[in-house]
């Protein structure tokens, strides 16, 4: 096949890494386990989608290794914009999902591309998501490892249940069929609150990629999570301090919250006021919070402020 | 009959003591299906009625219909018979109370031959209730009951609560729980039942956990639909709220015995959780806590009953 012939061959999978001042070691990584895939890279596209980052990228780093490579430039931070971004100009009929701190597996896109064709009733799918520390990260993190986006999939589940449950599909490494994202970029627009997920400069909102699957489950298409796809996540050691953790999990809990109150999902009660009842919910609440261990409490706090913080949010909105 | 001639579906129709005006009305639907007669088989199980159906109930109007009589009581005995005497490669299991669409039939076999990961199915069934049922029973408590208005397809390959499908009109791929039916499994559902006089619908859950198990999918489609007659006698609050308890206990059981005996234990913050709902819910509230807490004794006493048993 002559040279001329391979550009012409339609790319069958899209990448789009979106990427906000990263850290230059971080991307240097991501971007050598895209170079050692080994789906053949005339198969493949890859967009660098720079989000608003400052010196920009384009200049800085050096794709000549992917004859298929674009850089794509949005003005204002955003991972939800900069996907979006990266889906009005893909080209394939798969699009992958890459952050700037994913360092896919080597067989990461011909497997995701070997699922697509033995699974068409999925929309949207992913894999396991490993975590690679820089430096070894105190014990109490073990438990909130999925909070960092992280967890092994000992089995293949899928399912196109629309419910925020098992199996999980984040946005690290999600594959995602082009009418689903083009679904979802079309509808998203719409929902002020839905358009507020996902992370924004030092904003530490997420469940966009919950978003997505939400699309492709009511478009009919499932979701699926499997263990032959695996990339690792780079975590540097900032985000291994107990502050950092806490933020992550009150913007997790508020950003959920929002998600399903844009989706008409059922959201958390009210907190309870004047009844006998709420009064001893409070109480017991109260002595349970004596009883809890340092991280525990940190936990209940966060998760308290996520709510309250999702309130005040959404009732700032829907106020005219 | 040579191998060419098998019918592709097996309906089973298990019944003791059927109320006949309904049985009627399950038999006309199925005479009225769609799906050519050479295309499936009939089996009405008796399940030891104090008379006979063989002598009152004719099957004339089928060329592949049978009478079975399976003697040994029960709703397990039963399923497991027709499995063993069915020549259809997927069965349907239809209740004495299960009113099928035309299409029905037709249905299931277009949905099993185009999607062979497909391996136990349920439909949309909607209720026929001889009296008004109370108030606070209408909306989310009549799943209960096998009544579910489906608006899209509901699958998954692992066990998801929302994708489970129901035994009323429950479509399966026999080599699946050919294995249930061959083991004499109803060893254990004997014995719950003679400790407890309930009726476990554990054999539906334990078709779609061996479909799991399998490999296949399980789910629910509105594409399959029938009418579920509900008499008068099913709509008091005495049936409805023991239907719940025995739902919730054979669950629980079910589970313990999958798991080692894991959740057959209430842990004392949920025991204490159920107690203040019985002091500050609502009436319903207040009554489901309580059939809550005897499901979770009458789960551990029939659990402990089976360890016994081993």
């Amino acid at each position: 096949m002559t040279s001329e012939h391979r550009d012409q061959t339609p790319a069958r999978l899209s990448v789009i890494l979106c990427s906000h001042n990263p850290r230059r070691d971080y991307l240097d990584r991501v971007l050598e386990g895209l170079r050692h895939q080994t789906l053949p890279v005339a198969s493949w596209e890859l967009l660098l989608v720079d989000s608003a980052s400052v010196p920009p990228l384009v200049g800085r780093v050096n794709l000549d290794w992917h004859p298929g490579h674009r850089f794509l430039r949005n003005g204002l931070p955003g991972l939800t914009l900069a996907r979006l971004e990266g889906i009005r100009e893909a080209a394939a009929d798969l699009l992958v999902f890459v952050d700037d701190d994913n360092v896919l597996s080597p067989d990461y896109l011909s497997t995701a591309l070997r699922i697509g064709s033995t699974h068409p009733f999925l929309g949207v799918w992913g894999g396991s998501v490993i975590p690679v520390y820089e430096t070894p990260p105190p014990s109490w993190l073990n438990e909130f490892e999925h909070v960092l986006s992280c967890g092994i999939n000992t089995r293949d589940s899928w399912s196109n249940v629309p419910s925020l449950s098992d199996p999980w599909v984040i946005g690290a490494g999600m594959v995602i069929r082009k009418p689903v994202a083009l679904a979802w970029a079309a509808s998203v627009g719409s929902s002020p609150g839905r358009m507020s997920l996902g992370r924004r400069g030092n904003s530490l909102m997420g469940a966009e990629d919950l978003d997505i699957v939400l699309t492709a489950c009511e478009m009919g298409q499932g979701r699926g999570a499997f263990k032959d796809l695996t990339l690792d996540h780079l975590i540097p050691p900032v985000r291994c301090t107990e502050e950092y953790i806490e933020r992550l999990l009150r913007m997790n809990t508020a950003s959920m919250e929002i998600l399903k109150k844009a989706r008409g999902l059922p959201t958390a009660p009210p907190p309870g006021e004047g009844s006998l009842g709420s009064f001893l919910r409070n109480l017991l609440n109260g002595m349970r919070r004596l009883r809890m261990g340092r991280i525990a409490r940190m936990k209940d706090r966060a998760h308290r402020d996520g709510l309250a913080l999702a309130r005040g949010t959404m009732s700032s909105t829907t106020t005219p | 009959m040579n191998h060419s001639d098998a019918p592709s579906l097996t309906v089973a129709l298990c019944t003791r003591n059927p109320r006949r005006d309904y049985l009627d009305r399950v038999l006309s639907g199925l005479r009225e299906q769609t799906l050519p007669f050479a295309r499936w088989e009939l089996l009405l199980v008796d399940n030891a009625s104090s008379v006979p159906l063989r002598e009152s109930v004719d099957l004339g109007w089928h060329p592949r219909a049978r009478h079975v009589l399976e003697a040994c009581v029960g709703f397990c005995p039963a399923k497991h018979r027709a499995i063993r005497e069915a020549a259809g490669a997927i069965m349907v299991y239809v209740d004495d109370d299960n009113v099928l669409d035309p299409d029905y039939l037709q249905a299931a076999l277009a949905l099993f031959e185009a999607n062979p990961r497909y391996g136990c199915v349920s439909g949309t069934q909607r209720p026929e209730y001889e009296i008004q049922p109370p108030a606070w029973f209408r909306g989310e408590y009549e799943s209960w009951i096998a009544v579910r208005h489906l608006t899209r397809d509901l699958f998954s390959n692992f066990w998801h609560p929302l994708s489970e499908p129901c035994g009323a009109g429950m479509v399966v791929r026999r080599e699946i729980v050919l294995p249930i039916a061959l083991r004499s499994e109803a060893m254990d559902q004997a014995c719950f039942e003679k400790n407890f006089g309930v009726r476990p619908p554990t054999e539906d859950v334990e078709f779609s956990h061996a479909a799991l198990d399998a490999g296949f999918f399980v789910g629910q489609t509105p594409s399959l639909r029938l009418t579920h007659l509900i008499g008068a006698s099913r709509l008091n609050e005495r049936y409805l709220f023991g239907l719940y308890r025995n739902n919730i206990a054979t669950g629980r059981w079910l589970s313990a015995r999958r798991a080692k005996g894991s959740s057959v234990s209430m842990s004392p913050r949920e025991a204490f959780r159920e107690v203040l709902k019985l002091l500050f819910k609502d009436r319903i509230g207040r009554r489901l806590a309580w059939e809550r807490l005897m499901a979770f004794l009458i789960a551990r006493h029939a659990y402990r009953v089976w360890l016994r048993t081993l």
